[in-house]
């Protein structure tokens, strides 16, 4: 064992984790070796029992356990037909205005954001959707790309979202009012996606032409009629997950079973339920849950040697003696959020820089609520910030040949919402009210 | 060679099947959850095992499917530069970070996870997160089988990749 200066961890642990993530090892195995590595030195072979307490406290973890409800839930979502019935209606009422589709995308991905947890479910299915029925009408490359990718990426914003479910615990504040807070934020993004495309496709004549009248020569009663067919099964899913825990009824996990079971129960109405889809749904379920958790598992050794080494002690004196007192501090931390958020996968994030950054939101006296619900929003940008943004692998990963569609136009059309997200930022500071009212109307 | 060639194929195998096997728990889980609230809402009358079951059943999926999520490459990697490093740069990258942290680090894991199990067998430990009180061993068997595999799982692409370094193909 030796003693080593907490700055010198610091500097030994994050340098290390920022050179050998290049190396595109496993982000989670390097997150476990830095973590035992540096603790086995500082601290001797009681780093493997911490290590085996910290982990069991994740896999034992009842709230946690939403996390593969969830996923469950929306990839069966994904799988049941409900996102094509509504990009029908879409299309034909919205189809006739200029960049109507492109608003359609947006409003698509909001409803289709609080059945699923996940981007992955959504962007996939919205980029196979929507993608080619813009492009078929001449719409902009990379409009059509940015409206997928940011309407996509509501997917983990608004409630039920994964991310949520471990923000909560990781910082202490109950996951059920992130919820309700999250709801208002992803319709204010939401809100702001819808007012760019509108305006942008108002004044540029040729980006979203509108479709011609005689390609939706639909009668107006069998368009009523799509409606409610296609909207009321995901509100009932909406209602039934949201509803439960707004009103009190279930935890966040139990509202996440039934959800997992309304969402069968939903792809069996669409008939779209067999045994392949289930096998592929579960193990779908399995991937995306382990590959989670092996970070969290990683993320809780590496953070609890580095709070024992005394580093979070240098973060925050760090942080805290930034200009222009305690807003500078909350402008540095935002900044840190954004920037690491261009470069490593949200998961590792969340479970490494929240423990350390909560206190410090706290003892600048924000509302934890608040503080929390503005890192989860500037993590919005994370999806959609290149280099690693995975709104773009996975429209980048369904796009067709003859889309000629290149990660340059992807970046091109989704730079836009990066300054759309700062816009809905800052009106989450003039009126914090947007994050806060809600869930103070929770019953408890 | 072909002692080699066996004890991959077997890991393989494992590995595949555990993760196939690992991945209808969560319909147990939903299941499990759906029963208690329509006991608890709808005839008031709660399960006291759903708690404590599903903590359970879920964890033991995230510790028994590593393995498989090992095999089929799927754990996140920042691979946006290393992408466009040369194959062999990429398969002797593998291999060092196998051998340095991967291997010892999942040996040690097993280990104290192997030694929680004992220790619960051993002292006759129940769960106390509800009334319940489930044996401890069952669920610390699971974690400690998921982690094992795991750890094998490692062994294997470890010797594949040495193959594929050698032989210069992904075939052994």
């Amino acid at each position: 064992m030796i003693e080593l200066s907490p700055q010198l961890v610091t500097v030994i642990m994050f340098g290390s984790l920022l050179v050998l993530l290049i190396s595109g090892y496993p982000m989670a195995v390097l997150l476990i070796g830095i973590g035992m590595g540096v603790g086995l030195l500082l601290f001797g072979s009681s780093v493997f029992e911490m290590f085996r307490l910290r982990s069991y406290s994740i896999l034992a973890s009842f709230i946690f356990m939403a996390v593969p409800l969830f996923v469950f839930m929306g990839t069966m979502v994904e799988k049941s037909g409900v996102a094509e019935k509504l990009y029908g209606t879409l299309y034909l009422w919205m189809g006739g205005f200029r960049g109507g589709l492109a608003v359609g995308t947006i409003i698509l991905g909001t409803i289709l954001a609080a059945c699923v947890g996940v981007i992955a479910a959504s962007v996939v299915t919205m980029g196979l959707l929507a993608m080619p029925s813009m492009l078929k009408r001449g719409y902009d490359k990379s409009l059509a790309s940015g409206a997928i990718c940011a309407g996509g990426s509501l997917g983990i914003l608004i409630p039920p979202s994964i991310m949520l479910i471990i923000y909560g615990p990781t910082a202490s504040i109950s996951v059920g009012k992130l919820f309700m807070s999250a709801f208002p934020a992803g319709f204010v993004l939401s809100g702001l996606y819808i007012a760019y495309l509108a305006i942008r496709c108002f004044i540029q004549r040729d980006v979203a032409p509108p479709i011609p009248p005689e390609e939706r020569a639909v009668p107006l009663s069998k368009k009523l009629i799509m409606i409610p067919t296609s909207l009321l099964p995901p509100l009932v899913l909406i209602l039934a997950v949201l509803g439960t825990i707004f009103f009190g009824v279930a935890s966040p996990t139990e509202a996440a079973g039934v959800g997992a079971l309304a969402s069968i129960l939903l792809a069996a109405g669409y008939r779209r339920l067999n045994l392949p889809v289930l096998k592929d749904v579960v193990l779908t379920t399995m991937r995306t849950t382990c590959m989670v958790v092996l970070i969290g598992l990683g993320a809780v050794v590496f953070t609890g040697v580095f709070a024992l080494a005394g580093g979070v002690e240098v973060v925050s004196a760090a942080i805290m003696a930034a200009p222009f007192g305690r807003w500078g501090s909350f402008a540095m931390i935002m900044l840190i959020v954004f920037i690491l958020g261009m470069f490593i996968d949200w998961i590792g994030i969340i479970f490494v820089i929240v423990p350390m950054v909560t206190p410090i939101g706290t003892a600048l006296g924000f509302d934890p609520l608040w503080f929390a619900m503005m890192i989860i929003v500037n993590l919005q940008m994370s999806f959609i910030t290149p280099p690693f943004a995975y709104a773009i692998f996975f429209l980048k990963g369904i796009a067709q040949p003859e889309w000629e569609l290149t990660t340059r136009d992807i970046i091109r059309g989704i730079i836009p919402y990066v300054g759309l997200i700062v816009v809905g930022l800052g009106l989450c500071i003039i009126f914090p009210q947007i994050l806060l009212w809600l869930p103070a109307q929770m019953i408890r | 060679m072909r002692t080699l060639r066996a004890i991959i194929n077997g890991v393989d195998c494992l590995s595949e099947w555990t993760g196939k096997a690992a991945s209808w728990v969560v319909l147990a889980m939903v299941l499990a959850v759906s029963y208690n609230v329509f006991m608890r809402y709808a005839l008031n009358a709660p399960t006291i095992w759903s708690f404590d079951l599903n903590y359970m059943l879920g964890g033991s999926m995230m510790a028994l499917g590593q393995a498989f999520v090992y095999k089929h490459k799927g754990h996140v990697r920042i691979d946006v530069i290393s992408m466009h490093f040369p194959w062999k740069t990429k398969v002797i990258i593998d291999i060092v970070f196998t051998a340095l942290l991967f291997l010892p680090v999942f040996f040690m894991v097993s280990k104290v996870y192997w030694g929680d199990f004992v220790h619960s067998v051993v002292i006759k430990e129940t769960m106390q997160q509800s009334a319940w009180y489930p044996l401890a061993w069952p669920f610390k068997l699971m974690l400690a089988t998921g982690f094992s595999f795991f750890f094998l799982q490692g062994i294997a692409n470890f010797i594949k990749d040495v193959a594929q370094l050698i032989t210069g193909s992904e075939r052994l």
